[in-house]
């Protein structure tokens, strides 16, 4: 008898833990995103100073700057889905390498205080933009291995969970924006 | 810092004859450690035959009357020991330390702060405990490149009625850290088969790509973003490298806006050394190395490195 109403039991608490677990990964991830929507947020307020400051000093490089202002316009607008939202990321991070590859031909430009600040600031956010990368990756992974292993994986396609895509920087994209900054020399 | 090749030089041309100088004292203290001992020994036996003779061998007093005799040899010893400690240290130790980096100050009576040790958080027990108990000695300072550090022996222990449970003994590092964070972070060695190892720390378990760090660390944190952004995959290879250096357990926290790492069963070898000659170089040349180690902490971590907000240099600093 007593073995009995522990069977039921477990067979009454193993679909609902199971179900739990499954549903604990998915807010993880969507929760992780929030995460990166938080950082590139960040960046993005950190575009139009960029412009303003180059603009100053490379006034024929309209293009460019018009390009990221749109760019950065239509990340702003919170429509995206996760996917898109990678690809424009991406496609931001290298407009913004872009203009930092045409600061390098202006010297009074990268030695003028207000750019060498904005390049800390975007070290600081690309930083925290990776981290936030890392660790929506590292809940994708986890969410992904419980919907590809038995038993979840019966609950996650009946639920219709499907893989979630990783967040990967584009190859063209590995390198940060901000770097050139020269760090402070040590003892 | 100086290679080893510049240490030997030092050694000879510096310390040899300080240290010929402290080696007499040391076989002095040595020589008066033994007629001290030896008087004590002959005046306890002494003591308790007299004491046993004039109130008889079933009192309580017979059994602590030892005390009397040993506490006058204690008494005794005690300027002793201090003057060759005071010789050891202030002359030998302090001129090594001034030796590897002029700014450096040491205190051999300050330690680093009980307020580091329950700030750092790595240490709940202790900080929830009852009766605490904090001492620690020899106290380096100062500042590499652009970061300040300190460190110290620590021990710390904590009772619960007649039970003392040691917390922590060994060597307590802290430095400024290179970035800015709002929460706490914590590295924990995992393996660590000592009965005062680092205790779990608070916090959510964060679970980094790095598979040799996993194996070797646990990582909590109060932010998992937060967590990723200090532990960078280049500084997690410099945390694996600094633990194979180490050879202890060793428990790092990032919280405030410092670095702080407890370096389990380990010491900063500035205490005297009275039962061996002090004409080695091998004894001289391991504080070196320890110091190195030490010190070497805020580039091995490459804690110089501001790219950051944090710290950065300003514009008339940097290269054009």
């Amino acid at each position: 008898m007593f073995i009995a109403i522990i069977v039921v039991a477990a067979l009454v608490a193993a679909p609902i833990l199971m179900w739990n677990t499954l549903v604990r990964r998915r807010n993880a991830v969507a929760n992780a995103f929030a995460g990166v929507d938080t950082m590139l947020q960040m960046r993005y307020d950190l575009i139009p100073n960029l412009v303003a400051v180059v603009k100053g000093y490379a006034q024929h490089e309209a293009q460019t700057f018009q390009a990221i202002t749109e760019l950065r316009a239509q990340a702003m607008r919170g429509d995206l889905g996760t996917s898109e939202r990678v690809h424009l990321d991406n496609r931001i991070s290298q407009a913004m390498a872009g203009i930092m590859a045409t600061a390098e031909n202006y010297p009074q430009l990268r030695a003028s205080e207000n750019f060498q600040q904005l390049q800390r600031a975007l070290n600081e956010v690309e930083e925290r933009i990776s981290a936030a990368r890392r660790a929506f990756n590292a809940a994708v992974n986890a969410y992904n291995n419980a919907i590809g292993v038995f038993p979840l994986s019966i609950f996650a396609n009946m639920a219709g969970m499907q893989p979630h895509a990783y967040f990967e920087a584009a190859p063209d994209n590995r390198q940060n924006p901000g770097v050139g900054m020269a760090p402070q020399a040590s003892a | 810092m100086d290679e080893p090749t510049d240490f030997y030089a030092f050694y000879n041309r510096v310390l040899r004859p300080e240290i010929a100088r402290v080696e007499r004292l040391r076989e002095q203290t040595v020589t008066k450690a033994w007629v001290i001992g030896i008087l004590t020994v002959i005046g306890t036996a002494v003591w308790i035959m007299i004491a046993g003779r004039l109130v008889g061998w079933d009192g309580s007093f017979v059994y602590y009357s030892y005390i009397i005799p040993v506490g006058i040899g204690l008494v005794a010893w005690d300027p002793v020991k201090r003057k060759y400690r005071d010789a050891y240290q202030l002359e030998l130790v302090t001129t090594i330390i001034r030796r590897y980096n002029e700014s450096f100050e040491y205190d051999r009576d300050d330690a680093v702060g009980e307020v580091a040790l329950t700030d750092c958080g790595l240490f709940p027990r202790y900080l929830n405990g009852e009766s605490r108990h904090c001492r620690g000695t020899d106290r380096v300072s100062g500042k590499i490149g652009v970061t300040p550090f300190e460190f110290s022996d620590l021990d710390a222990s904590i009772a619960n009625g007649k039970t003392r449970t040691q917390i922590f003994k060994g060597v307590f590092f802290v430095a400024d850290f290179n970035k800015n964070f709002s929460g706490e972070t914590y590295v924990t060695s995992r393996h660590a088969f000592f009965s005062a190892g680092p205790e779990t720390p608070p916090g959510e378990v964060v679970t980094l790509e790095d598979p040799e760090f996993e194996g070797m660390f646990a990582t909590h944190s109060s932010s998992q973003i937060e967590a990723r952004y200090i532990l960078s995959p280049a500084l997690m290879r410099r945390i694996l490298h600094f633990a194979q250096q180490s050879r202890a357990p060793i428990a790092i926290a990032f919280s405030g806006t410092s670095m702080f790492i407890a370096l389990f069963n380990r010491s900063t070898k500035l205490e005297p050394v009275l039962w061996q000659t002090l004409q080695k170089p091998g004894l001289f040349f391991g504080i070196w190395a320890n110091l190195e180690f030490l010190c070497g902490i805020v580039n091995e971590m490459d804690l110089n490195t501001r790219i950051w907000t944090k710290g950065a240099p300003a514009a008339e600093q940097l290269p054009p």
